[in-house]
């Protein structure tokens, strides 16, 4: 099975003073080890790094090289490539706030639409979204 | 077998597993996290 990572789940799973942090983790766990597989939208990715790098969420926000180092890292061996072209989408999310053209950002207003969960379900119905809300109690029936 | 969605095209794998990747620390919360934060929204129209 492919379980759907959504930004507030890689979040969770990143940040150790996230409240949900230790489920998020665990919950990885015991999925990679049931041999299972996780996805995400090229755009959590960029979502993630604007999240880390806020300076009104966190004392130490992360620097924004360091950020998008650790979201590249998230494209690791269990990701499923899941939509195409998967790497050159993964680093224009990545370095989506270097873009400064208008076609950058009426690229950005059109991905605005659910992508996480309606580009999943358009694409596989088989992959079940892992969302923050339910990182607790997530398992992988 | 191909799998829909997937891009096969993609051949580089990488090494490492989700699991290495290890956890960042950002120090206090000054802004607690809400279940439907619009972050694309803010990235788009700015931080409030």
């Amino acid at each position: 099975m492919i379980h759907g990572m959504d930004t507030g789940f890689l979040v969770s799973a990143e940040l150790v003073e996230h409240p949900d942090h230790i489920a998020a983790r665990a919950t990885l766990s015991r999925l990679l080890g049931n041999g299972d597989r996780v996805a995400l939208a090229p755009q959590v990715l960029a979502e993630f790094i604007h999240i880390v790098t806020d300076s009104h969420r966190f004392r130490q926000p992360v620097e924004i090289s360091g950020a998008r180092r650790i979201a590249r890292k998230w494209t690791a061996r269990e990701v499923a490539p899941y939509f195409r072209p998967w790497r050159r989408r993964c680093n224009s999310w990545i370095g989506w706030n270097t873009f400064s053209s208008a076609e950058s950002v009426c690229s950005i207003r059109y991905w605005r639409q659910p992508i996480v969960k309606a580009a999943f379900a358009r694409s596989s119905p088989r992959i079940r979204m892992i969302v923050a809300r339910s990182i607790a109690s997530y398992d992988r029936r | 077998m191909r799998e829909e969605g997937i891009d096969t095209a993609d051949s580089r794998l990488p090494s490492h597993s989700v699991l290495d990747i290890e956890p960042l620390s950002v120090g206090t919360l000054l802004q607690a996290f809400g279940r439907d934060d619009d972050v694309l929204g803010e990235m788009i129209e700015g931080r409030q």
